[in-house]
């Protein structure tokens, strides 16, 4: 008897086709949207207040359904909510529970749903930000529950990690601890789609950034490479020219802090996120067209 | 991935594990709750026992006495008003952590089946309290019958009789099984619909069909209800009836679960 096996080898991890969605008695949050989430890299998603950046997030991990359109892991329909989806992506929202139980207990309960869980990674991360497994979850403070719930997604190790306002309620090393965290445990087979308002704590992390405009479709989905290859971005000093290919320009401590187009002989320049996202939101059809320019 | 736990089939396995994590993550509540089945039973059985028709002294296990004797009817039926009083809060605790966006996270997204969940929470919520109230009552009787015979003893000692099970003994027992049933898998329901002060939707509900119902029997009753149907035939209907309304409640709820979004 013969028996082939067809390997599929999704490099576009997730996908989101012609996506419609609007809330009960709502506006529509969503129409028409296509987004594809490639396998390995960090996601960044801004965008103004209210924009349905947590509405994505939701739709991706399968807690929301789309109206119109899919959105899709690995070629399987997310809102099914299938077990073998449901253990490789892991949510971390911006409220959640925990229950009065120690971290080891919980770990105990919960660990054995993800496959590829690692308790050496999470003994590891709890202890880099000063907690005990053996103490009761429920004498931790906000910030402490929050440490603890991101230590545990990250010790999961699945496909996909969404975390929606990570870095609120984190302590300033907190901050600096979870951007550590977040760049060690990277790897090619791994994801994190990271929504947030915080640009300063995960401008250094992002591979790829999309920033959703007012109509809710992305004014930019491009990798850090690709915007760092386009654009160009400097301080100048007050008194001094600004650059003939200057796009975007805004007043900032000993001068204005400018956005240009690169050239040939611009050197490459770090990007300066909370920039970028005022030039989207100013002028998203300049943004869109450069980016968009091969 | 080739591990069981993500398999999309329903899995025993992954409904125990899903039923232990429950329990154990909730553990100082369901501990209270079921001392506090556990007090209500002995209360209640204290109360009976010295101020009804026999006093507690009474040898015989009640399960026994209630059945010989009729006077002993009004007992059985406060601690049936008790156990189902006890049932309906519980079960409309079912899909509690529904009521808010964090416990709706934590529920949809842990890894399992729909039915898995589903079931996971019904018989935690819906079917173990009912047994744990009836276990008690059993055995909090037997303690007192026990207790009676340490402290007065005479001749011929307490001797356990087994329930001597007749037909219609058979036949009330599976009555009331059905029934408690059907009045879980409504606040299941209830619970699943709207999770939110679900016991006192519930309670609302039931009071209107109520008062509908006796209207309608008040109005066309002698109409419609032939009222030299056979008892026996009027037995088995009702059972039927009973069994179809519960099953239908626990696919509906089922469904709204599985329809649950954020």
């Amino acid at each position: 008897m013969q028996c082939s096996i067809t390997l599929i080898h999704y490099n576009n991890m997730i996908e989101i086709k012609n996506l419609s969605f609007g809330y009960p008695k709502g506006h529509p949050v969503f129409k028409d949207l296509n987004l594809t989430v490639a396998q390995g890299g960090i996601y960044g998603l801004l965008g103004p207040n209210g924009q349905g950046k947590s509405t994505l997030l939701y739709l991706i991990s399968g807690l929301l359904r789309p109206n119109k359109g899919e959105v899709t892991m690995n070629g399987v329909a997310t809102g099914l909510r299938m077990p073998s989806t449901l253990s490789e992506i892991f949510i971390v929202p911006e409220e959640f529970m925990l229950p009065a139980i120690t971290m080891k207990e919980y770990c105990r309960l919960n660990a054995p749903f993800y496959p590829k869980f690692n308790f050496d990674e999470l003994t590891e991360n709890l202890k880099a930000f000063g907690l005990d497994t053996n103490i009761n979850m429920a004498s931790f403070s906000m910030g402490q529950k929050k440490k603890a719930f991101l230590s545990f997604a990250l010790a999961c190790n699945t496909e996909i990690l969404l975390l929606d306002e990570p870095t609120n309620g984190l302590d300033i090393t907190g901050k600096s601890d979870f951007r550590s965290f977040i760049a060690s445990h990277m790897n090619d087979d791994r994801t994190i789609i990271i929504s947030t308002h915080q640009i300063h704590d995960v401008d250094k992390l992002l591979d790829h950034i999309i920033i959703l405009g007012k109509d809710g479709l992305p004014v930019i989905d491009s990798p850090v490479s690709v915007i760092a290859n386009k654009l160009c971005f400097n301080m100048v000093t007050s008194g001094s020219a600004l650059p003939s290919n200057e796009i975007f320009s805004k007043p900032a401590f000993g001068g204005n802090n400018v956005i240009s187009i690169k050239t040939d002989e611009s050197p490459e320049t770090e990007i300066n996120l909370e920039m970028l996202y005022e030039l989207a939101a100013e002028n998203p059809s300049v943004i869109k067209q450069i980016l968009t320019n091969e | 991935m080739d591990n069981y736990i993500t398999q999309d089939k329903f899995l025993w396995s992954r409904l125990w594990m899903h039923i232990k994590r429950e329990i154990q993550s909730n553990k100082k509540q369901i501990r209270w709750q079921l001392a506090l089945i556990v007090g209500v039973v002995t209360i209640t059985e204290i109360l009976i026992c010295s101020t009804a028709y026999n006093n507690w002294t009474q040898r015989d296990a009640f399960y026994n006495s209630a059945f010989r004797d009729p006077a002993q009817i009004p007992i059985l039926l406060a601690i049936i008003a008790i156990g189902l009083f006890i049932v309906a809060i519980a079960a409309s605790m079912t899909f509690s952590p529904l009521r808010t966006k964090a416990g709706k996270i934590n529920q949809l997204m842990s890894v399992g089946t729909n039915a898995e969940k589903f079931w996971t929470r019904v018989l935690i919520y819906g079917v173990a309290p009912a047994v744990f109230f009836l276990a008690s009552v059993c055995v909090i009787d037997l303690i007192r019958c026990i207790l009676v015979d340490c402290i007065m003893p005479i001749k011929a000692h307490f001797v356990i009789e087994r329930p001597c099970l007749t037909q219609e003994r058979v036949k009330a027992i599976l009555f009331f099984c059905s029934f408690t049933a059907c009045l879980s898998a409504f606040f299941v329901t209830v619970s699943a619909y709207s999770p939110k002060h679900s016991f006192l939707k519930g309670v609302c509900i039931i009071i209107a069909l109520q008062t509908v119902g006796s209207w309608f029997i008040f109005k066309f009753g002698t109409i419609f209800i032939p009222w030299d149907f056979h008892l026996d035939l009027a037995y088995w209907v009702a059972l039927s009836v009973v069994i179809a309304i519960a099953t239908v409640l626990l696919v509906v709820s089922y469904i709204k679960y599985k329809e649950t979004e954020l």
